[in-house]
């Protein structure tokens, strides 16, 4: 039984690469081997960063006979990594998937479900993990020859340590699903949760650089309160050195945690799988409402949704916010930011790509926001409402386009308006800039939605699934930023017959006619694909 | 009001509808019954808009649903079999939504809302999210949406599932009012009993064919709606084999 619980789990996460579209047809050898590459790509990518920071790292502490504190700094980031990568996804996946009614009516055991939700869950945490931990190990067999034991054991702590980070945010998803009945805005609340966690890992990421030098430069000292502060890492690192009796103490160590989280969670998970949602009850009191145009009504309906949904807001939004905290940094380190960036600019010789550098970074965070891209994969079963109803598919597909706009192109210009006027860019490039910035948000918009109507998934147990793991998100997301790289390499083309306003309206032209392309497709054969979906 | 004719939908390479034709007057209440997988509801499908099919004609009140869809959207309301609403909407703001996009004032939708919900009893969950909904609550707020914007014609799908007794005797009297109104209603039901008692006329489709149609004394002559539809069924078994 558990076996095939298991097995249909482990079917529902391998539908993204297997399965496409509203009929759930099998996708072609070529699209899964497309599908393949890129989500090898991605993590690639990032073990790629993580293997420059290991081998920054490595060296100094094992000369200094600390190789235990090296795996245990990078098995502590590997743990914070498979958390934040993990936590968004568990309380969905845990207490809101659409078939826990189904399968609790079956004679299965609730600690069987609850297990089997876990352990692809379980998979989530370990390709995160693996993106640290991988690149962790490699980068120490390179440099210090190690012991087959070593090997081994660091072999077993890539399987074992990701039930840490498993337990932890399955703790904090039991915690949400402990609150989430008595909170009127959940999705605001998780949001904010969610945002603190954020911070939390971009206070680390950022001070990770002086963390790690003051680290190599006192590594006796901060190895001896590690030892004691986080002794599971420090056993950890023990293992992964070869210590039998290191590896066997994380071992039972990790698996006590888990084991105690999963009998927490297990004791009322049917009480919290089953809790009606909705939030506290609300008493209906009428009201004189407005009648409005079709296109307020589904704008708004639009962004219900966004600010409705804990899932969407935080994946498909964030972009905004850091944009919006990057706008209030510039404000506050005005003197900091003009003073270095300038001189920066000035060794490099290239102070006249200035609004250049800052339409590229805000153009950046921008495509962090694919508020379009699952949007009408969001539509899922309800999707029958819109195509019954006497409206013009283009008007829906053109109210999932100004959510878009609306969510990122105020934040954006706001960024970059500040940014412009801190670093004293002149008003005449100032003004381009930020055309290029609007253009580049339009753009994004048409781009991520004509993408979810390639690529769209109206079959899915949680949100989480049309949100994250959407074909059509991955490549919003990644074609933004290649675009941006794109725009940005051009410029070492053509920058010595151009001035960087002059490149910059070149950009807009560019943007402006491929939005324009990508508008007229939607217009027509999008919302003749919307139609029929 | 609702004109089918030689409907034909197949997907891959089975015809799912094959060469239907179906005329539902003003003032009919109209009976679509079936075995599962009969064709019914892709019938019903095609017939709102939703389903795009490879022949044959679908009419509004002479309108084509494929060549002015959004007019032949205006006159209909559609209920499916499994009322899937927004579940991020509460109740009232849902209920406003197909307003607004039906163009209904705000006067007339207080109104309805205040009428309809009253009568099932949903007046006070109009505040709570859908998602809190039970089936059957989805199910109703999904029937008074339908009535907001009086339909000419409402198509329905199954729409007595997870509806409780007396919700189901409103939704019969409802649809009856309709009629009396010069609209007419188009359903499918797995209850023969119901079509037995409310339909003018009933429609019996097997294997995406009509098998037979007509009034309903014409279907059933001296025997029952059950044992007209068990002996076509059997019959038309028989004749395959």
């Amino acid at each position: 039984m558990l076996g095939a619980l298991i097995k249909k789990q482990m079917l529902e996460s391998l539908s993204l690469l297997t399965r496409g579209s509203k009929q759930g047809k099998s996708r072609s050898t070529g699209a899964i081997v497309g599908i393949g590459i890129l989500f090898l790509f991605v993590f690639a990518s990032i073990a790629f960063c993580f293997a420059m920071m290991a081998f920054s790292i490595c060296g100094p502490l094992v000369s200094a006979g600390l190789g235990w504190l090296y795996f245990a700094l990078m098995g502590s980031l590997a743990t914070l990594f498979g958390v934040i990568g993990s936590v968004f996804t568990t309380y969905n996946a845990l207490y809101v998937a659409k078939d826990n009614e189904l399968l609790l009516a079956m004679p299965i055991p609730p600690a069987y479900l609850l297990f089997s939700r876990m352990v692809g869950l379980y998979l989530v945490s370990l390709l995160f993990e693996a993106m640290v931990m991988l690149p962790a190990c490699v980068v120490y067999w390179a440099l210090v020859l190690p012991s087959v034991a070593g090997v081994i054991f660091s072999v077993l702590t890539l399987l074992v340590l990701p039930l840490l980070a498993l337990a932890i945010s399955c703790l904090l998803g039991w915690l949400l699903a402990l609150i989430a009945p008595h909170v009127k805005h959940k999705s605001i609340v998780v949001a904010l949760i969610s945002v603190a966690f954020f911070v939390l890992y971009y206070m680390v990421a950022f001070r990770l650089s002086d963390l790690m030098q003051s680290l190599i430069a006192n590594s006796e000292a901060l190895g001896e309160q590690f030892r004691t502060a986080l002794f599971l890492f420090y056993q950890m690192g023990m293992g992964a050195e070869g210590s039998v009796l290191g590896f066997l103490l994380f071992v039972l160590i990790t698996g006590g945690i888990f084991a105690i989280v999963y009998a927490v969670l297990a004791f009322n998970f049917v009480k919290l799988a089953t809790n009606k949602r909705g939030g506290p009850k609300s008493v209906y009191r009428e009201k004189r409402t407005k009648a409005r145009s079709q296109g307020s009504a589904l704008l708004s309906k639009e962004l219900s949704r966004f600010w409705g949904s804990s899932v969407y807001l935080l994946n498909s939004g964030m972009g905004s916010l850091f944009l919006i905290v990057g706008a209030v940094a510039a404000l506050v380190k005005a003197g900091w930011i003009s003073e270095n960036i300038t001189a920066f600019l000035v060794q490099l010789g290239m102070t006249d790509m200035l609004p250049l550098l800052i339409c590229a970074v805000v153009c950046m965070v921008a495509s962090m926001n694919i508020v379009t891209a699952p949007s009408v994969s969001l539509e899922g079963s309800s999707i029958w409402i819109l195509q019954s109803l006497p409206v013009d598919p283009w008007k829906v597909l053109r109210a999932k386009l100004e959510l878009h706009v609306l969510i990122t192109a105020l934040p954006a210009v706001v960024c970059t308006a500040v940014l412009l006027a801190v670093l004293r860019v002149s008003l005449f490039d100032a003004v381009f800039a930020v055309l290029a910035v609007c253009l580049f948000v339009l753009f994004c918009a048409a781009f991520g939605l004509v993408m979810n109507l390639l690529f769209p998934n109206l079959k899915w147990n949680s949100e989480a699934v049309a949100v994250k793991q959407g074909m059509s998100t991955m490549i919003a997301m990644f074609g933004g930023w290649g675009l941006v790289l794109l725009l940005g390499g051009g410029w070492f083309l053509v920058g010595s017959f151009l001035t960087a306003a002059g490149y910059l309206l070149l950009c807009s032209l560019l943007l402006a006619a491929a939005s324009a392309l990508l508008l007229w497709r939607l217009r027509r054969w999008g919302s003749r694909r919307f139609a029929e979906l | 009001m609702l004109n089918i004719q030689h409907l034909t939908k197949t997907y891959g390479e089975k015809k799912a509808v094959d060469d239907l034709s179906l005329h539902i007057a003003p003032g009919e209440i109209y009976g679509f019954i079936g075995h599962n997988g009969a064709g019914k509801t892709t019938t019903i499908k095609a017939c709102c808009g939703i389903l795009q099919f490879d022949q044959g004609e679908i009419l509004i009140d002479g309108l084509s649903i494929r060549q002015k869809p959004l007019q032949c959207k205006a006159k209909i309301a559609y209920i499916p079999d499994n009322p899937d609403l927004y579940e991020f909407m509460t109740g009232i703001r849902y209920l406003n939504f197909i307003a607004d996009i039906f163009g209904v004032s705000a006067d007339d939708r207080r109104e309805r809302i205040h009428r309809y919900a009253d009568l099932f009893e949903l007046t006070p969950s109009l505040a709570q999210s859908v998602s809190a909904y039970s089936h059957g609550m989805k199910q109703k707020l999904a029937i008074i949406s339908a009535w907001l914007h009086r339909p000419q014609l409402i198509i329905m799908d199954e729409p007595f599932v997870g509806l409780d007794p007396k919700a189901s005797h409103l939704l019969k009297e409802m649809m009856r009012e309709v009629c009396r109104e010069g609209g007419a209603i188009f359903f499918s039901t797995h209850v023969l009993e119901v079509a037995e008692k409310l339909c003018d006329k009933v429609a019996i489709i097997k294997a995406g064919r009509l098998i037979r149609s007509g009034t309903m004394e014409e279907v059933r002559g001296d025997a029952s709606l059950e044992e007209v539809f068990l002996e076509l069924e059997d019959g038309n078994a028989r004749s395959a084999d």
